[in-house]
Order: structure tokens, then C-alpha cells, then sequence
């Protein structure tokens, strides 16, 4: 065990006399606490009944044994309760793998099985707490996909033209993607990685219309550019009529949703990597400000204290918002105004008492002297 | 002593109470809910079953209750707002035996000691305040708070530290007339 070998403060020859002369202040007990005004106040509780303080009243279950073991108990019972609940509800005809999770409500009601899922006699009158997750969660979905929709127009606009005719582009392009997007959904592959397809409708006849099947698959490998190009000059130039929206050659399709993963792959990391770029190369100004005004303090501290100030104008509450404050209250006393960055340096060490460079602001502010770092 | 009569409760208020007041004060609680901190503890206290005679002083098991009362009472302070009132800078010390020379510098000695105080964490502050002002042993601290006697001493440690250079600073702060007195005192 570890000991400690040193007598209390308020006795240790080795404190300063003004510490130790402080410390035994705090030791008497002086307080003003009037005894008997407060007992009378006690025992008129006692008998009145009052009741034990919230904080001691959670304490006191927050340690008891039989909380803790209810706290491990209960909310696997709670959880296994509404999957339970969830398991009777539901439909005995199994769903299409494709559809995951999802359920989005049909627009049509002939639809075939993926409306079933949802018949009003299935579903229970009340949603639970399970359906409402899951609604939520289309719905979450249903905004991805629209950004994702937006996103991949973006690309197909800027990034192909060499490789589409360009008079043929702006005659077909709607009516391709709509197709690739129809094509990708009837042929997508049962697995698709833990991401949902959405199906919001399709036509009587059997045939995906394409205007209104939305996919999302996971974005996992690379083509080669000819393969991507060969799809989608495929995609564009075909000609519009019932033939060419029967599911083609399981090759060409594979082609065709590759090329579209990998833009959407493109499309999104594009977004976060210019997002990324920008803020690593503020992060990259702020820091060789800071060191920079580190470096020169001892030599240049009015330059030190500028670029500190100009810090703190340009990135006012980051990270290395406290960094730059105590290198600019050492500037100040470098600069000898001492008094002042004893004034503003004092709360500072009060907010910050055990941070790294604490000791030496407090030593500079005692002593009025930089100290070595 | 598992049950306390109503005469218990009264003897132990009547001993304890200044005792937990000054706690209180020490960890910050301001002046003005004081009162009303006291009066949570001593309910605490009594409605757990009260002391039991054992390793623990009535003292340490009273500060136990009241670091709670602190803690909790100081989050909900934050909350509110972080303007400390003037009124509560000043401490509740005064003494009636003392002349007001004395009780004026025995407030002012204090308002330093709590601004000292304030720049401990509550973690360390309890134990500091524990230790080098009620006296208590680290044993007993670590005991009371449910922490390891070794976690104890590294806090003791820490809050010794932060306490010293603390006051050294706050020393030389102009604006404090004992400041300027202490720094006589310890040139």
C-alpha cells in the first residue's frame, strides 16, 4: 500500500508560513451556522415526514445489489418481449429476400407480394414501437436515396461525355437510367449486403416501368473504365421500346451496376473528401500559426501576441483555443506588461488548472519572468 | 443503533452541525443554501439509520453525505448559472469571541482559502479538504467515498500540488489586500 510520508500541510515547516497560516484558517471551526434556529428546523422535518432528497434517494438504488441485477435483467426481458410481439405479427407468406427489412406502402393495390407484407388484416391496429423504428427507417432511407439520386446525376452530367454520343445523351438519358435502375432491381442479387431495396411500385403487366424502382446496394469493387464505358454507351444508345427494358444478358447488367455503384462511390466520397480537404487545411493554418508564435515568443513576442490574436479571430473556439490563450498571455509577459496578463491569466488558471503547460503560466505570471520550456 | 430517537438525531445535529456547515462551505456551497444543505444531510443521515459506531468517524460519515449534497447541489448551480454572487465569495466565517479586527481577517483568510479551493476538481478538493482541514486519515476517506486507498493518496497528492501553485499565484494578485499581506509575509 502506499504511504504517504510527509506531515499535513498546515504543520510542514517546509510550506511557506502564509500557506500554512491559510490551511489553519480552513481548520477552525468557525462557522456563523446558527444550531438552534437549525435543529428546530430539523426535527419539525422529522415529524413532518419530509421526505429524503432526490440525490440520496438514487444513490441509495443506484448501490443496492437488487437494482443492479434488475438494471442486467430487465431490458433483455423488455427486448425479447417486443421481438416476441414483432414475430406474431407477422405475415406467414415469407417475404422476398430482396426487400429486406423495408416495407414502404404500395401505391398500387393489385401489387404483387412485396404490397402483402403490409394488408391492413396483418397489421396490427396500434403500430408498436418495433413498426415505428422501421418507418422511421424507410423514411431514412427514402432521403439517402434521394440524395444519392441527386448526387449520381451530378456525376452522369459531368464526368461521361466522352464516352456517350453526344447527340444521342440528351434524348435518352432520363429514360436509361430509369431503365438501368429498373433492370438493377428486377436482376439484384438476393444478397445485397446489408443494404435495402425499396420497391415503390411496378406496372400490371409484370414489366418494371422503371419510373418508380429505387435501389441501393453497396458500393464494394472497382471495374475497369472499358467495362464501365461499354455500359453505359449500352445504357444510352439503346432505343426506348418494351424489348429493350426486358432484363438483358446477366453480363451486361453486372456491367451496368458496377458503373453505377462505382459513381455513387465517387459521388459520395468526392463530397466528404472536398469537406475533409478543406477543414485539414484550416486545422494546417491554425497549427503552424500556433507554432510559430510558440517559436518566436522569446525572441519576437509582439509578433507571438499577433498571431495569437489573429488566431483567435480566424478560429475562435477550436481546439487549440486554450494553446493559443496561454501562449499569448506569456507573449504579454515577455512584453513585460505583467499586470496585465496577471489580470487576464488568473481565471485562465482557474479553468484550467492541471492542463500541460499550467505550471509554466503560473510560474511566468508569479515570477513576471518567461520561463525555460 | 440502528434506530434514532428523536433525542439522537438532535444530540448529533447539535455536534455536527457546524462541523457539516464548514464542510459545506469549504466545498464551495455557497453561503445563502447552506442551511438547506445541512438540513439534507442530517435527513440523509437520520433516514439511513444513522451512524453506526465503527472505523468511521461521525465526522468522515457526515462528510460523506454532505460531499454528496455538494456535488449534487453544484451541478445544479452550473446549470443555473455560473455568476457567483459577491455574497457568496465571502465565506460564513465569525466568530463572536473574536474582535472584528480579527473576524474581518479571519473572512478574509477564508474568501482566499475557498478561491484556492476552487481550483481543485471536487474529486480532489474532498479529499483535500478532508484530509488537510477536518483532518481526517486517507483510510477513512478512501473508505467513506468507496475509491482505493492508493487513488486517495494520488488525489492527496495532485490536490497538494494544484493547491500550492494556486496560492501562489493568487497571492500576487493586486487586488487582494491579504494577497499583498501574505506576500510580505512570505518574502
Amino acid at each position: 500500500m502506499t504511504d504517504i510520508h510527509e506531515p499535513p500541510m498546515w504543520e510542514d515547516p517546509q510550506e511557506s508560513s502564509a500557506l500554512r497560516q491559510l490551511l489553519r484558517a480552513g481548520r477552525v471551526e468557525n462557522s456563523d451556522y446558527d444550531v438552534e434556529s437549525g435543529l428546530a428546523r430539523h426535527l419539525a422535518q422529522l415529524q413532518a415526514g419530509a421526505q429524503v432528497p432526490g440525490w440520496a434517494v438514487q444513490t441509495t438504488l443506484q448501490k443496492s445489489a437488487s437494482w443492479s441485477l434488475l438494471a442486467w435483467l430487465v431490458p433483455p426481458a423488455i427486448s425479447a418481449g417486443v421481438v416476441g410481439a414483432w414475430l406474431a405479427f407477422q405475415p406467414a407468406a415469407p417475404a422476398p429476400a430482396s426487400l429486406g427489412n423495408f416495407v414502404p406502402a404500395p401505391s398500387n393495390a393489385s401489387n404483387a407480394p412485396a404490397a402483402e407484407l403490409i394488408e391492413p388484416a396483418r397489421v396490427a391496429p396500434a403500430p408498436t414501437r418495433v413498426e415505428a423504428d422501421r418507418s422511421s427507417e424507410t423514411k431514412e432511407v427514402k432521403r439517402v436515396l434521394e440524395e444519392r439520386e441527386a448526387a449520381r446525376e451530378q456525376v452522369e452530367l459531368h464526368d461521361h461525355s466522352n464516352v456517350v454520343a453526344r447527340s444521342a445523351r440528351p434524348a435518352t438519358r432520363q429514360n436509361s437510367t430509369r431503365r438501368a435502375r429498373s433492370s438493377h432491381f428486377e436482376d439484384a442479387p438476393a444478397t445485397s449486403n446489408g443494404y435495402a431495396a425499396v420497391a415503390q411500385s411496378r406496372d400490371s403487366n409484370g414489366v418494371g416501368a422503371g419510373s418508380s424502382v429505387t435501389s441501393v446496394t453497396s458500393v464494394t469493387s472497382v471495374t475497369s473504365k472499358s467495362a464501365n464505358e461499354e455500359a453505359l454507351a449500352n445504357k444510352v444508345i439503346a432505343p426506348v421500346s418494351p424489348a429493350a427494358q426486358e432484363p438483358a444478358p446477366a453480363s451486361v447488367e453486372e456491367a451496368k451496376s458496377v458503373e453505377r455503384r462505382a459513381k455513387e462511390d465517387e459521388s459520395a466520397n468526392g463530397a466528404n473528401a472536398k469537406e475533409d480537404e478543406v477543414s485539414g487545411a484550416r486545422l494546417e493554418r491554425e497549427m503552424r500559426m500556433l507554432a510559430v508564435a510558440q517559436r518566436v515568443l522569446t525572441e519576437d513576442p509582439a509578433r507571438s501576441l499577433r498571431l495569437c490574436r489573429q488566431g483567435e479571430s480566424e478560429f475562435r473556439g477550436s481546439m487549440f483555443s486554450a494553446e493559443r490563450k496561454q501562449v499569448a498571455l506569456l507573449a504579454l509577459v515577455q512584453l513585460g506588461k505583467v499586470e496585465q496578463a496577471r489580470r487576464e491569466g488568473i481565471p485562465f488558471l482557474r479553468a484550467y488548472p492541471n492542463a500541460p503547460w499550467s505550471a509554466r503560466l503560473r510560474e511566468a505570471l508569479g515570477t513576471g519572468k518567461l520561463p525555460a520550456p | 443503533m440502528s434506530e434514532w430517537s428523536h433525542l439522537d438525531s438532535a444530540e448529533l445535529f447539535r455536534r455536527y452541525a457546524p462541523f457539516v456547515a464548514n464542510f459545506l462551505a469549504r466545498m464551495g456551497v455557497a453561503r445563502s443554501d447552506v442551511d438547506d444543505l445541512v438540513q439534507e444531510v442530517f435527513l440523509v443521515a437520520h433516514r439511513g439509520g444513522g451512524y453506526a459506531p465503527g472505523p468511521a468517524k461521525p465526522t468522515t460519515y457526515l462528510a460523506s453525505i454532505a460531499f454528496r449534497a455538494a456535488t449534487t447541489h453544484r451541478r445544479k448551480r452550473q446549470t443555473r448559472s455560473f455568476v457567483k454572487l459577491a455574497d457568496d465569495v465571502v465565506s460564513s466565517a465569525g466568530d463572536e469571541r473574536n474582535s472584528p479586527e480579527r473576524d474581518a481577517d479571519q473572512r478574509r483568510q477564508l474568501a482566499l482559502l475557498d478561491r484556492v479551493l476552487d481550483a481543485l476538481d471536487t474529486d480532489k478538493r474532498v479529499v483535500f479538504v478532508m484530509a488537510e482541514l477536518q483532518g481526517e486519515s486517507v483510510v477513512a476517506i478512501a473508505q467513506v467515498l468507496g475509491i482505493p486507498v492508493d487513488t486517495a493518496y494520488s488525489r492527496l497528492r495532485a490536490a497538494r500540488k494544484v493547491f500550492r501553485e494556486t496560492a501562489d499565484v493568487l497571492r500576487l494578485e493586486p487586488t487582494s489586500a491579504l494577497g499583498e499581506r501574505l506576500q510580505r509575509v512570505g518574502t
